[in-house]
């Protein structure tokens, strides 16, 4: 059956009747296109199996139009009269309904802030986590990646290991079990947010793209107002692929990708570093510690054994490693039944260069995961999901430990010692008794094992029997977790070479040589239940719009040796809207958590929203000069929120007993005595950070929604923010606990700015967003500071304080004259510090606020066209205002390695060309001080990630039954401009590298 | 349908329900009913309570961040890279914000817990009635003990009472004067001393304060009080010191160490080295007793001992080899002790080697090389001797074995011979020259391995206070007596400021070595304030009532 909207078009001569099928990326009919002639005379819908019938023109072109997929068109021109179109899907989605916490609502009913991205977005960035894609997508959401593999929990657990035995640090924005990104810190609107996946709350960042239909942020505290006293973090929410009706839609994906590290530093041969290490002592008149002999063993490499020069960066790193992931997902399913399954896995390998015969040596990751939705209709009233996620993660490192290896890696100097000995023995000596690569290659292996099952089962029944409008949902949540080890490393000697009286040779041993262990530990256990019950009420009177619900829900978690911890919410919210047009919410939620103290344990929380459609106000509606304007709402909410930073039951007075270290041994025998101790001081008073949240934003969709534009503001006020008092009198004999005295403001602007259209066969988008960031610490309870600059409260929360570097000395004559640290002799090339107070001496009082006290500046742009068949999509993100703090100075704990940066150090000659401070060995009381000359500039852009695809065309697919064939090659962290770019402005620490990769893929769908 | 409703209606009945299967608080953080368990007899927990007092006692062994105090005095210096935060102790570093030996916290933490368990043990139905008497003894003394490492670092200190305070409490205490202090502690020692048990103390209760523990801390107290620094000697005020000198002090200091060697429980161990690592010496009064082990070789033992590997982290200085003298007695400075410069160690006190390694000296079965260039010295990068010396002291005697093996290291506060040498210091200054001044001396130098070690009895009171200072400086290094001892003495000036601290740089030629003294580090200290630590910064600005000491 066709439906013809518009048959007021005249019959030309040449009128043809054009018949076809219009099919989505799977190969399945699309319902509901919108086909029409290029100068609108005729048009018409797709059907249920996306046939079409429609009357053009020889000449003509033909527009295929769905929402959220890229307008097509096919000229008319070969006369043709059946046409077959394959549509895709748009880069830049808009719906019509938006997720939010525990659901669904209407795009236009919701007063929240709520950014969202779609799995287009998230399926071009390769990488082992869902959060690599995040940076630079969403408005309000800053990503910092702090190092470039994941870190694996080795130590068994003890008895001490219940989480949160102490108090929470004050601010400690906190995770709370496990979570399996150590790799990328996220932050919304200057918080940690809580990550909730398809409704349940948990850290998990492994979940294949592929499989996630949309990543959304919950920024207000009315979006968020169902967590009660988790909610004033704001939340990630993940929402997995739903169920699709329809035969089944296949997707198979492969791809591999290539990393390389990046922002490694440069080590000095052994030559330069003798002679740095030699002038470093001379500084500081100590003996020299190399002989002329030395220098020229290490010039002319005469003596590879007893003058090593070893670059360790080359010797156990690879230039590149592989990263593969392959996954499959199926969806289908009938009326009364629909499944979406996916299968994911994913082998990252790490970059270590190194073999053993036996065993994997190099730091690897496998990752299994199934992820399954089943949605059954039992009647028209009653339906039922289930859902289950599984997970299986197998990671390897060598048995020196990735870190330790890698941190090793940093400190060793070239002339260490030789990776062998001439008799094929392990080099080492006293102070480096580890041989790097005897740790890589010799030293056993770490095996680690995360399992993961997350269950749910939804019910959700209509009550339109009782109450035209009533509605209930219940829905429960078990998910277990737990991680072990298996230890099977070993101890590997080093010796050293040498020369005895005799002419002898001498192999001096250093290190114990062990057996291979074989233990097995776990390393973290978790489990969850969680119950979810509502009541709602959902109906249309009129031009009146309710939505009102009753909501309870109960989530026990029981991490470790913990004693379960609940979280129950009982809630009840209220939605009204008139004609769409105002729209207004009311949330109030009775919130409690079991840690707090009987009968504080539970609190009010509340939010409100308001909204205006205007675009559905006659004045523009009918204004035909403003029919560009597809929708324009103004919003506004405002809440109470809490964050329950409860520690573990720190409100309570409370003994360890038979502690075994410390110890007292006593008699001649000296048999130890375990000891008890008073835990802090208890807070009785100790209740949950709060938050007053506001925001106001306005969206709008203009000329055809082809521009998209979304700005807010929020300003959040965090109060009762958990820090110990500043008036800590030791007298009283006992830590002073954590009491809810802190208040912060976090402020900003956010803004989006969408545009996509074609042009020809071309389309094309544009998507842009920034965010402005502001924080000041309104109140902390310091001591009372004796200087002005000495104070945090009203400094940006988190500033770095530190000294003001004022250039190096220069002469003798400043070096006596200037102020110094207590107990340090100032020399010529020594950071000179402005003295704040003027006292000539160096210390605390001068210390100030050295970070930038400008709002933070964080910002995404990402663009793309297609046409033909390809595309090609770029992502640029960047930030500014920020500053870091990276001391790198000299030799460090006395046998540092040095860098090429190094050698720009202080001299006499040098003077105030001078990159560097004059080099001592060892830490120095004054160049190490924490001041603004370590201070980096932290603002960077990158382009973070780019792709490029070709999709085969589908007259050439059909003949092999697929529906969809696309190559694509895409990239991650490109190309860097960083204001301070000798290390990577990300990762900067000596931790594993930040990698570049390099990735390229199929997708084939039928 | 209504099979379903009734179904969930039921699940979330069930649910909402469920009741607690779990306690409501931890049962592993018990509360303070369980430490005074009023049913008891044993006093398990409380006595768990009180080892963890013991327990907080500091142990000297590289105390400071890997080194020794005395690694802070002209003993010697540190090994580690040169911003090791002892070496601030040296050259005048500590400021009000950082003082690698500020103990103010953690001693009030201490007593703290002391004055919880004096005030609530009594709850406890221990059933051996001297057992409890001891206990109550015990955390007294434990108590006094923690204000005195308080006392001698700032002065007089805020003495916080019998109560135990809470978060509501007020706890703005002013500073009592350094005379209240010390009769506070001494007193304390005198009510503790009658409810403590004998001496020595059994077998199994080796380790915890005895009546002797008790007087020994009375009589160091008493004799820190007499000197110079405290005893009409400081800068007048009153919070660091008495007001006017007075002669009687050194008398009650001596007559309490007499009392201790009049009791004759203990006397000098026959062998020096015995002392520090015997599983029970006859010299040793009261200490830290610790575990098996030998942690002391691998923080301070000579580098590049293959099979026994050791971090060298302690360099003793030639201020200290050339305190001691001769075999004969004699000081190295005199032409007739047979000092000979380019072969310093023949002929020497006993005790410089069994305080200190040196080059050629014997040490796991071969010679220290500790030359430049040598296996124990071998320059480049890794932490080594700064001085050509390593400590030897607290050691086993691994003089010929191949490798470390675990001895007993107790940590001793207060040893026979320190009392000697506490009477005799207190009895000179007192009385002069007496018998019994030359006994106690005498005693120490017979011990040591002098000969002769009979003293002339025509010396005069001063050259017999050199001598006493000088046995004391070379029987106690490393004890943590010579870092206070300077400044009590009121000498520290004199010793920080004088002339850099040295070491040898020895040299291998064709036929032996060369020795050449060179210097390792200038000291300072400002004795206008330093003679007392600042009070922190912390408690200054939280405390209303904290004075400061002067010139901080």
């Amino acid at each position: 059956m066709f439906l013809m909207l518009t048959v007021a078009a005249p019959l030309y001569a040449q009128q043809l009747k054009i018949s076809g099928t219009v099919l989505d990326e799977y190969g399945h009919g699309l319902p509901g296109v919108n086909i029409s002639t290029r100068n609108q005379t005729s048009s018409v819908a797709s059907s249920i199996n996306g046939q079409f019938e429609i009357l053009a023109g020889l000449k003509d072109v033909l527009l295929f139009s769905y929402p959220n997929y890229q307008t097509q068109s096919v000229s008319l021109a070969d006369s043709a009269t059946i046409i077959i179109i394959r549509l895709v899907k748009a880069s830049v989605q808009k719906n019509e309904r938006t997720d939010v916490l525990y659901g669904s609502l209407p795009t236009d009913k919701i007063t929240g802030a709520i950014a969202t991205v779609y799995t287009g977005q998230l399926t071009t960035t390769p990488g082992p986590l869902y959060a690599y894609a995040l940076g630079g997508r969403l408005p309000g959401l800053y990503s910092q990646q702090s190092r470039g593999w994941t870190t694996i929990n080795n130590s068994s657990l003890v008895q001490q290991d219940v989480d949160g035995l102490y108090y929470p640090q004050s601010g400690t924005m906190g995770l709370k079990g496990p979570s399996d990104n150590t790799e990328i810190n996220l932050r919304l609107r200057g918080q940690a947010p809580v990550t909730i996946i398809d409704g349940v709350q948990r850290d998990i960042y492994t979940i294949d793209p592929e499989n996630i239909e949309s990543v959304s942020v919950l920024k207000d505290g009315l979006s968020t107002i169902l967590l009660g006293q988790k909610s004033s973090r704001g939340v990630i929410l993940v929402t997995t692929k739903k169920p699709v009706q329809g035969t089944p839609h296949v997707s198979l994906t492969a791809q591999t990708g290539i990393q390389e590290p990046l922002g490694l530093p440069d080590p000095v041969n052994a030559y330069q570093y003798a002679y740095l290490y030699n002038e470093a002592q001379s500084n500081e008149g100590n003996p020299l510690s190399y002989t002329y002999e030395d220098f020229a063993a290490w010039k002319n490499h005469t003596d590879p054994y007893g003058h090593p020069d070893v670059n360790w960066f080359n010797t156990i790193l690879k230039k590149n490693s592989l990263i593969s992931r392959y996954s499959l997902n199926v969806s289908g399913g009938g009326n009364a039944a629909r499944y979406a399954v996916g299968i994911g896995y994913l082998d990252d390998k790490g970059l270590f260069n190194g073999s053993n015969p036996q065993y994997n040596v190099n730091a690897t990751l496998k990752r299994y995961t199934i992820n399954s939705n089943i949605d059954v209709d039992v009647n028209k009233d009653f339906n039922v999901r289930l859902q289950l996620f599984a997970r299986i993660q197998d990671g390897n490192q060598p048995g020196g430990g990735t870190d330790a290896i890698i941190s090793q890696m940093y400190t060793t100097p070239n002339n260490a010692y030789p990776v062998f000995n001439p008799d094929g023995s392990f080099g080492g000596t006293q102070a480096y008794s580890k041989n790097l690569y005897a740790q890589l290659t010799r030293s056993g292996y770490v095996e680690d094992y995360t399992r993961d099952i997350l269950s749910s089962l939804e019910l959700n029944y209509k009550l339109d029997r009782f109450l035209k409008g009533l509605w209930a949902k219940v829905n429960t949540n078990l998910s277990v977790y737990a991680s072990n080890t298996t230890n099977r490393s070993a101890g590997v000697p080093s010796f050293k070479l040498s020369v005895g009286s005799a002419g002898d040779t001498l192999y001096s041993r250093y290190g114990a040589a062990s057996d291979q262990l074989n233990s097995f530990t776990l390393t973290y256990s978790a489990q969850f239940w969680y119950l979810q019950s509502v009541l709602g009420y959902t109906r249309q009177f009129g031009k009146h719009g309710i939505n009102a619900r009753l909501f309870y829900d109960r989530n026990e978690s029981i991490f470790n040796y913990d004693l379960p911890e609940t979280n129950q919410n009982i809630a009840s919210t209220f939605s009204y809207d008139y004609d769409g047009k105002y729209l207004a919410d009311l949330a109030i939620n009775y919130s409690g958590n079991d840690r707090y103290p009987p009968g504080k344990q539970f609190g009010f929380f509340y939010a409100a929203g308001l909204g205006w459609n205007i675009a559905r106000e006659n004045f523009i509606k009918n204004n035909s000069g403003l029919s560009w304007i597809n929708n324009l709402k103004l919003r506004a909410t405002y809440a109470q929120n809490g964050n329950a930073n409860t520690g573990y039951f720190t409100w309570r007075e409370s003994f360890r007993i038979n502690i075994v270290t410390p110890t007292y041994p006593i008699g001649i025998n000296r048999a130890s005595q375990s000891v008890a101790q008073q835990m802090l001081l208890a807070n009785p008073n100790v209740t949950w950070e709060k938050a007053h949240k506001f925001n106001v934003g306005i969206d709008a969709a203009l000329f055809k929604n082809r521009l998209l534009f979304t700005a807010d503001y929020y300003r959040d006020k965090y109060y009762d923010l958990l820090q110990t008092r500043g008036r800590q009198v030791s007298l009283i004999g006992i830590d002073y606990p954590a009491e809810n005295l802190g208040i912060n403001r976090f402020s900003g602007t956010e803004l989006s700015l969408t545009y996509q259209d074609n042009y020809k066969k071309l389309h094309y988008y544009i998507t842009a967003n920034a965010s402005l960031e502001n924080s000041k610490v309104i109140f902390s309870d310091e001591i009372q500071q004796k200087y002005a600059w000495n104070k945090v409260t009203g400094q940006p929360v988190g500033m770095q304080f530190g000294y003001i570097a004022d250039g190096l000395v220069e002469t003798q004559k400043e070096a006596t004259s200037s102020p110094h640290v207590a107990g340090y002799t100032l020399q010529p090339g020594d950071i000179k510090y402005k003295d704040l107070n003027g006292d000539g001496t160096i210390d605390q009082y001068d210390a100030t606020a050295i970070g930038s006290s400008k709002p933070m500046f964080y910002y995404g742009l990402s663009a793309g066209i297609s046409a033909w068949g390809f595309d090609i999509s770029v992502l640029l993100q960047g930030v500014s205002n920020r500053t870091y703090m990276m001391n790198d100075y000299s030799f460090g704990s006395g046998s540092n390695q040095a860098y090429t940066y190094t050698v720009g150090r202080w001299t006499p000659e040098t003077g105030t060309a001078a990159t560097y401070p004059r080099l001592t060995p060892g830490i120095n009381a004054s160049n190490d001080l924490w001041s603004t000359y370590w201070l980096r500039n932290g603002n960077y852009l990158r382009l973070k990630n780019a792709e490029i695809g070709y999709s085969l065309p589908y007259h050439l697919l059909s003949r092999l039954k697929l529906s969809a064939v696309r190559f694509f090659a895409n990239g991650y962290n490109l190309l860097t401009h960083a204001a301070f770019d000798r290390v990577d402005p990300e990762v900067y620490g000596q931790v594993y590298p930040v990698q570049r990769i390099i990735n390229f893929g199929v997708n084939v769908k039928f | 349908m209504k099979k379903y409703i009734l179904i969930i209606t039921g699940l979330i009945a069930v649910m909402v329900s469920c009741k607690k299967t779990y306690e409501s608080v931890p049962v592993e953080a018990v509360t303070s009913d369980y430490i005074w368990d009023t049913k008891d007899s044993n006093g398990i927990y409380a006595s768990q309570y009180l080892f963890d007092i013991y327990a907080n006692l500091p142990d000297g062994t590289n105390r400071i961040s890997k080194d020794f105090l005395d690694a802070g005095s002209d003993d010697a210096v540190t090994s580690q890279t040169i911003a090791a935060p002892v070496t601030l102790l040296a050259t005048g570093g500590i400021t009000i914000f950082n003082n690698p030996d500020d103990v103010w916290a953690s001693s009030y933490e201490s007593i703290r817990k002391a004055t919880y368990f004096l005030s609530n043990f009594s709850k406890v139905p221990l059933k051996n009635v001297y057992e409890r008497r001891s206990w109550f003894g015990e955390a007294r003394m434990l108590r006094a003990f923690f204000y005195w490492e308080l006392v001698k670092r700032y002065g007089g200190i805020p003495l916080v009472g019998d109560t135990v305070k809470s978060l509501s409490d007020d706890v703005q205490i002013g500073r009592s004067s350094f005379e209240t202090c010390v009769n506070y502690i001494v007193n304390e020692c005198d009510r503790a001393v009658d409810s403590l048990r004998d001496d020595p103390a059994d077998d199994v209760s080796y380790g915890r304060f005895t009546k002797d523990a008790a007087r020994a801390l009375k009589a160091k107290v008493l004799l820190y009080a007499a000197s110079n620094l405290y005893n009409g000697g400081n800068t007048g005020d009153t919070l660091n010191g008495y007001a006017t000198y007075d002669a009687n002090r050194w008398k009650r200091a001596a007559d309490a160490a007499k009392i201790l060697i009049d009791e004759g429980k203990y006397q000098l161990d026959s062998d020096f080295r015995n002392v520090f690592i015997a599983q029970r010496s006859v010299e040793v009064i009261f200490g830290k007793a610790n575990t098996l082990g030998q942690f002391i070789e691998s923080q301070n033992g000579p580098i590049n001992f293959s099979t026994a590997p050791a971090a060298g982290n302690t360099s003793p200085t030639q201020e200290l080899v050339d305190a001691y003298g001769m075999a004969n007695g004699l000081p190295i400075t005199d032409a007739s002790a047979g000092y000979k410069p380019q072969d310093p160690y023949t002929g020497r006190d006993p005790r410089l080697s069994y305080t200190v390694l040196y080059n050629g000296a014997q040490w796991l079965g071969t010679a220290m090389q500790t030359f430049n260039g040598g296996v124990n010295r071998p320059g480049g990068t890794t932490v080594q001797t700064q001085t050509s010396y390593y400590m030897r002291k607290f050691m086993g005697n691994f003089e010929n074995t191949a490798k470390y093996e675990d001895h007993y290291h107790d940590w001793i506060y207060f040893r026979f011979a320190e009392v000697l040498l506490n009477y005799a210091e207190a009895l000179n200054e007192y009385s002069g020259p007496t018998e019994d001044v030359f006994a106690s001396v005498e005693k120490i130098r017979k011990r040591a391995g002098l000969d002769p070690f009979a003293l002339s009895r025509s010396i005069s009171k001063d050259s017999l206070r050199s001598i006493i200072r000088n046995e004391r400086h070379k029987e106690m290094a490393f004890e943590e007596q010579r870092y206070w001892d300077i400044r009590r003495w009121k000498i520290a000036g004199e010793v920080y400021n004088k002339q850099p601290l040295h070491g040898m740089s020895i040299t291998r030629t064709a036929d032996g070595f060369l020795y050449n003294i060179v210097p390792v580090l200038t000291t300072a200290f400002d004795e206008k304030k330093m003679y007392f630590y600042p009070i922190p910064n912390r408690e200054m600005v939280s405390n209303d009532k904290m004075r400061q000491n002067p010139g901080w």
